[in-house]
């Protein structure tokens, strides 16, 4: 198989930076060595507008004297440039105090069974520009096509082969390559505003895209191209909806936003500095008992598989949420020495998450649900992790007697994450599996709703 | 001049853009920027994290009418330099010329001179201001459980040449402070936040400063432990003077960078000379105020920075432009050209946005008032420029009650559309105050941004609390 780039040698490169910073007196050193193929082509309105090209190589460094930390980063890899970032490390360690909760993984911990996860793709390393350019060409006129009301704001296609290595003192040291490969679509169409609204220029836009690691796994353009055209037209004509409390039903792509707070408030650092809503709630029930989360490290070509985490702990595939109960935090050796716990595999976040479906399908949800609101997509910040607090502007379908109304939009929907998650009445059966968290829609029983 | 630092010389640079014009182009440019950033954490008490990290590379980009052709590269030799402008090339398809380019230095005025750079301070001095900080902020009050202090400097170099022959080079410095308290109460924990910072030098932090700041993020923290839920539904809204301007930024300033405009995506295309606020209101996007955050000497693709007048008593005026889409526009480049690193490629951003002082004073705009509320600090927003709606999260914010401001409100965000919210600015105050929150734009690309404001009311927004 053709490769990207020479895995030992980023191997050696990253045990030698380490080395060397071991030589000069560190007790612990992690060196990460990442390099990168980049290519996008973005066109619009048949015409490539944008053709960008890059190979970024670069090194980061963690070292520590005596349990105190310093980190340095650069993209200037000659040998002078290398020695003079370690040395600058080496004196940045000596500025900082001691934190004898920093330690690296116990040997035990690091990963030594690699599977092979089907992550890169050699036959993109070949592939010519002038299929990228028409897949996104196609993409932008199967759009165009589905409705005489639709303009394009552009389609791209982008391509990222990676090559990384990672090696630490504990006694880790491993390079992988990998491939990824997105396209998409962008359109808007002008939108009626009633009489009087100042907002005459009003459109609507809307995307849709697919990310794949490998190229046969690529959803069609026409299919693409439908889904980015629906996300424009079902938003014209919409209005604001009445204020009150409504049940609504989060679509995937939106539910999938709700389990990153989720995950946030899991994580570690959140949890041992006591920002997280979920402090002291490990082992109950923090969500509805329709809720179960796998974490699936193993998936073959999945978006975020892995064998082990970045600082080289194993990785295994757990159920992180279990019929609603909290079975894990989500830690690294640091965030577990602070909680006096063990490493869960878990610096740099989690793996593939795997939602447990329901029985209904979109429309046995919304037929379900009766009257409330279908979210679509939310906008702005709003959601304090610490204490659960969840405000977020919303644009949606108004339903009523489980029947599309009229599109909604410039509201709000309030509420807390720790009453959201446990009002998820159903789970539904429409999982996409588009992204690492793979999930179904879901009805939320109860939301705060301000609008008019 | 820095060309040499990477490893550039004006014969070379010639030669690469000649490389870059091979097939024709209305302009090429060769990018080159070195930036060396420092951070410091402390948190629990003790300095637990240092991080200096070093960035250095050069693109070339080559435009034709909308076109974009961009390539570059970190390992800096003449060979990389040629190879990135011929992929950058590749975007236009003439005959080109085989036409010499040269290119000599042009003068920039400079709005942010610093005779202290952050980035050339002792670690000791930076390390002083830190734990004077965190004791200020944990002295404050017993309430107080957490303190996080987070400093961090960058300089960035950058030199910049086109085939139109000029040559600029510009020290961009900047430095962040910024504070962040928890306190608990029965079980209840807040978050408060402050800071400042800015293109200036160390001098810049004092004692009186941190002080403030210290003081400030505690004092915000305790008062979001006596807060009640905000309510929800359409009311008046007060904006405080300075940070409010983030207001402007994404309700305005966001749907008037030319790309949507020229794209067609925007709720203000074509609506150039219109009425779209209130007659009190004057919007300025400006990057030649001295030493802010949002100042910059030249854009990224050498256009000069300037004051930008967007609207004029309520008809707009400008969109904010790039090169590309100020040709399309056939008109001059108002400088709001920015890219976040050599890693991309300029877009129209903003620098910083703020609005003109009225008449009205802050007591009668909030004594005309008899429900509503009154927001003082923000944690951020976002904008959907099509449609013109977007949304912004108060930190510290009060309900005002027949004409006072009373308690304070905590869990809600705002929520408007922009062409209806300027149009419902009914008062604009005489109190205008450039805001200090640390402010950074993302367009797909982080830039530093400022914003400013006077008090000003809004007679209609949703509020969404419960």
């Amino acid at each position: 198989m053709k490769n990207y780039a020479d895995l030992k040698e980023l191997e050696r490169m990253a045990q030698s930076v380490m080395q060397l910073a071991l030589d000069k007196g560190a007790n612990t050193a992690e060196c990460q060595v990442m390099r990168r193929r980049d290519f996008e082509v973005e066109l619009r309105n048949g015409e490539i507008e944008n053709l960008s090209e890059a190979e970024p190589f670069e090194m980061s460094l963690t070292v520590s004297q005596d349990y105190r930390r310093a980190s340095v980063s650069t993209c200037d890899l000659s040998e002078d440039s290398i020695r003079d970032v370690v040395d600058q490390a080496m004196v940045l360690s000596k500025y900082t105090d001691r934190d004898t909760f920093y330690t690296l993984p116990k040997p035990e911990q690091l990963q030594t069974e690699f599977k092979d996860l089907d992550l890169f793709d050699a036959k993109l390393l070949d592939m010519p520009v002038e299929q990228k350019i028409t897949l996104a060409r196609e993409l932008e006129s199967h759009m165009l096509a589905y409705d005489k009301r639709l303009k394009s704001d552009g389609a791209s296609f982008s391509t990222t082969i990676s090559a990384g290595a990672i090696a630490n003192s504990a006694g880790f040291c491993r390079a992988e390559q990998r491939t990824l490969m997105g396209m998409g679509v962008s359109g808007f169409a002008d939108d009626q505003v009633s009489e009087g609204d100042l907002n005459v220029g009003r459109k609507q836009s809307g995307s849709w895209g697919c990310q794949r690691r490998h190229h046969t796994d690529l959803q069609s353009t026409r299919e693409i191209a439908e889904r980015a055209a629906k996300n424009v037209l079902r938003k014209i004509g919409a209005c604001k909806p009445a204020t009150g409390t409504f049940p609504c039903y989060f679509e995937p792509a939106v539910a999938r936003t709700i389990w990153g707070n989720l995950l946030s408030a899991m994580t570690g650092g959140s949890i041992y500095r006591n920002e997280s809503f979920l402090v002291g709630k490990l082992g109950e029930q923090v969500c509805s008992d329709r809720v179960t989360i796998t974490e699936d490290p193993f998936l073959a070509r999945g978006q975020a598989s892995r064998n082990y985490d970045r600082e080289g702990v194993a990785k295994k595939s757990a159920k992180l949420i279990e019929n609603g109960n909290l079975n894990t935090w989500l830690l690294s050796t640091y965030s577990a020495n602070k909680l006096d716990m063990t490493t869960t595999g878990h610096a740099g976040g989690p793996a593939n998450l795997i939602l447990q479906p329901g029985d209904l399908d979109e429309e046995g949800l919304i037929k379900t649900m009766g009257t409330g609101i279908w979210v679509i997509s939310l906008l702005g910040q709003g959601v304090n992790i610490s204490t659960g607090d969840f405000s977020r502007a919303a644009l949606g379908l108004w339903v009523e007697n489980g029947e599309v109304q009229h599109p909604v939009m410039e509201f709000t929907l309030n509420s807390n994450l720790k009453d959201m998650l446990k009002n998820i009445s159903h789970m539904g059966n429409n999982v996409m599996d588009d992204w690492s968290v793979q999930t179904p829609g879901f009805l939320i029983s109860e939301m705060n709703v301000s609008g008019l | 001049m820095s060309l040499d630092l990477f490893r550039l010389s004006r014969e070379t640079t010639g030669k690469v853009l000649q490389a870059a014009m091979q097939r024709g182009g209305d302009f090429a440019e060769i990018y080159c920027e070195h930036s060396r950033y420092n951070s410091l954490v402390m948190e629990e008490g003790i300095l637990k994290t240092a991080v200096a990290s070093i960035e250095k590379g050069v693109g070339v980009r080559v435009v034709k009418g909308e076109k974009t052709g961009y390539a570059y590269t970190e390992q800096l030799d003449d060979k990389n330099f040629l190879k990135i402008a011929a992929t950058a090339a590749a975007i236009a398809d003439d005959q080109g010329s085989d036409q010499a380019y040269q290119v000599a230095p042009t003068p920039l005025k400079n709005y942010y001179q610093v005779a202290d750079p952050s980035i050339d301070i002792d670690l000791d001095k930076k390390i002083a201001w830190i734990i004077k900080a965190n004791d200020i902020a944990r002295k404050h009050s017993d309430l107080v459980t957490k303190v996080t202090i987070s400093y961090a400097d960058y300089q960035r170099k950058i030199v910049i040449a086109d085939s139109r022959g000029r040559l600029v080079e510009d020290v961009q410095p900047m430095l962040r402070f910024s504070i962040s308290v928890i306190a608990e109460k029965d079980g209840e924990r807040q978050i408060g936040r402050a800071g400042d910072g800015g293109r200036v030098g160390f001098s810049f932090i004092t004692e009186e400063s941190v002080t403030k700041w210290a003081e400030k993020a505690a004092n915000e923290a305790l008062l979001l432990l006596e807060a009640k839920q905000a309510p929800a539904g359409m009311l008046p809204v007060i904006l405080a003077p300075g940070d409010s301007g983030i207001l402007l930024h994404e309700a305005i300033g966001h749907p008037l960078e030319a790309d949507f405009n020229r794209k067609g995506t925007s709720a203000y295309t074509g609506r150039l000379g219109q009425m779209v606020a209130d007659a009190q209101c004057t919007i300025i996007d400006d990057g030649t105020i001295e030493n802010d955050r949002g100042s910059i000497n030249i854009d990224d693709e050498l256009n000069a920075s300037q004051r930008t007048v967007l609207i004029e008593e309520g008809r707009l005026k400008s969109y904010m432009t790039d090169e590309i889409s100020a040709r399309y526009f056939e008109q001059e480049s108002t400088g709001n050209g920015r890219r976040e690193s050599y890693k991309f490629q300029p877009l129209p951003r903003m620098r910083t946005t703020y609005m003109l002082p009225g008449g009205y004073s802050a007591d009668e705009i909030v004594g005309s008032t008899q429900h509503g509320i009154y927001c003082k600090t923000f944690k951020g927003g976002q904008v959907d420029i099509s449609n013109g709606n977007f949304t912004f999260v108060p930190s510290e914010a009060y309900l005002i009650e027949d004409g006072k401001i009373t308690h304070p409100i905590k869990n809600f965000i705002l929520v408007g559309n922009g062409p209806d919210a300027l149009s419902k600015v009914t008062m604009v105050g005489n109190d205008f105050q450039m805001g200090t929150g640390i402010w950074t734009c993302g367009k797909g690309q982080s830039v530093p941004v400022g914003v400013g404001l006077p008090t000003i009311k809004i007679s209609q927004m949703t509020v969404g609390g419960q």
